[in-house]
């Protein structure tokens, strides 16, 4: 088949290259974009926002009121009742637990005063909430007895928590019939947790008649030292002058 | 139909950055404030109601003891001494138990918190008032522990400060006893 002229045909001819593409606006419908949705999302943020804002402000609101309902309901004199009852209550609870008993501490020294020795004066203080001071002039029928009696205020058993005898003299026996004395100073602390007032304890009032602890019994090689129960009223007797 | 053109998209853009700057980020931060508030209120309700709840309990706790039981510790510890009464109340003691009664007087009164820190209680106006009396008898020794423990068993304490007990010519013992009355004065509230 012979060529055909380029410029006889009247039909154009289909061009080799690549097309020829159109520039896209891309950019600009981006921002459209952008700035309708800005446009519907601001209104719509700061309805929401307001709405919220009323929320937030009526809960405040509510809460304000129940608080001053809360406040007004407190009521200041039942409080200061209860302060007071309260008060007084401590306060008379720590009566009772630092009430102590003399009597007690009266039974004790019974307990640990062997038969041949005695008190002749007794001076009971209370030295503060904790502690009960008993100073007491006391006699012994001699030394033996004196020796013995400082045994038994020392041992272990005995209630007082402390005990010391001090200003020691002898006084020996006279013609005139008097027998030969020991006189002494003892200072006995007690605690008030061991004479501590218990209500039973103190309905018995009658003291043992006992002059001395089985303790003592023990070691009763001390001349003088009687371990049975004492005949006298008082339980620990020297001389009718004693306590 | 809303225009393609670029200036308007742009005020629209600003426009809403303008309503979210000057509106809704003060709003928000007002919120929050707000909400904090509310936090520190709820706080202070739920501590005033407790208060409220604690009260009205402790109240009804008081409320529900029996009248004997206030009236007692009414008279264990009073608002007052009574010095008259608690007089009679050793003389009669003492006329229960026999003994003689040598010396009954009023031997002053004092703030005992200042003499006794340890009597103090944890709370607001707490001074006990120590009244002193004087009690004097002649007794055996049996007697004499009878009389201490009657002493000891009152229904309000009376608590020996000092006792000095020393032999009679007649074979007695003579007592020279300070006891000790205490009292609690009420606090005055405005």
């Amino acid at each position: 088949m012979p060529d055909l002229p380029n410029s006889s045909s009247f039909i154009p001819k289909r061009t080799t290259g690549t097309k020829i593409r159109q520039k896209r606006t891309r950019n600009f419908f981006l921002l459209s974009i952008i700035s309708y949705a800005c446009l519907i999302a601001a209104p719509t943020a700061s309805a929401a926002v307001y709405v919220y804002q009323m929320y937030t402000e009526r809960q405040f609101d509510q809460i304000v009121s129940r608080l001053d309902e809360a406040i007004s309901g407190f009521s200041e004199a039942e409080m200061a009742r209860v302060l007071e009852f309260d008060r007084r209550l401590k306060m008379a609870e720590k009566l009772v637990d630092t009430h102590v008993s003399v009597v007690k501490a009266f039974t004790a020294l019974e307990q640990t005063t062997v038969r041949n020795a005695g008190f002749r004066s007794l001076a009971i203080k209370r030295l503060d909430e904790g502690t009960l001071n008993v100073e007491g002039e006391l006699l012994a029928s001699n030394f033996d007895t004196a020796l013995f009696q400082r045994g038994a205020y020392n041992a272990e058993t005995a209630t007082m928590a402390a005990a010391n005898l001090e200003d020691i003299a002898f006084s020996p026996a006279t013609e005139e019939g008097d027998d030969e004395l020991v006189t002494f100073t003892g200072t006995f602390t007690f605690l008030s947790s061991d004479i501590a007032f218990t209500p039973n304890s103190g309905m018995s009032a009658t003291p043992p008649d006992t002059a001395v602890t089985s303790e003592t019994s023990t070691s009763g090689e001390a001349d003088g030292a009687d371990v049975d129960a004492a005949d006298s009223d008082d339980g620990a007797t020297v001389t009718d002058e004693t306590i | 139909m809303i225009t393609n053109s670029p200036f308007v998209q742009l005020f629209m853009v600003v426009l809403a950055v303008a309503i979210l700057l000057l509106y809704i980020r003060p709003t928000v931060t007002d919120i929050r404030a707000t909400q904090d508030n509310i936090s520190a209120y709820q706080n202070e309700l739920d501590r005033v109601t407790n208060v409220n709840d604690l009260l009205r309990s402790h109240a009804s706790a008081i409320d529900a003891l029996p009248l004997s039981n206030i009236q007692a510790l009414e008279r264990y510890l009073p608002s007052r001494i009574d010095e008259i009464a608690i007089m009679r109340d050793l003389e009669l003691i003492v006329n229960e138990i026999g003994v003689q009664l040598v010396t009954l007087e009023f031997a002053g009164s004092e703030a005992s918190a200042a003499a006794d820190p340890s009597l103090e209680v944890t709370s607001m106006g707490n001074k006990p008032i120590a009244t002193k009396f004087r009690l004097g008898v002649t007794a055996s020794y049996d007697e004499l522990k009878a009389l201490l423990s009657a002493i000891e068993i009152n229904n309000y304490q009376l608590s020996i400060d000092t006792a000095d007990i020393s032999p009679t010519e007649e074979g007695m013992l003579s007592a020279d006893i300070v006891l000790v009355a205490y009292s609690l004065e009420p606090v005055l509230t405005e």
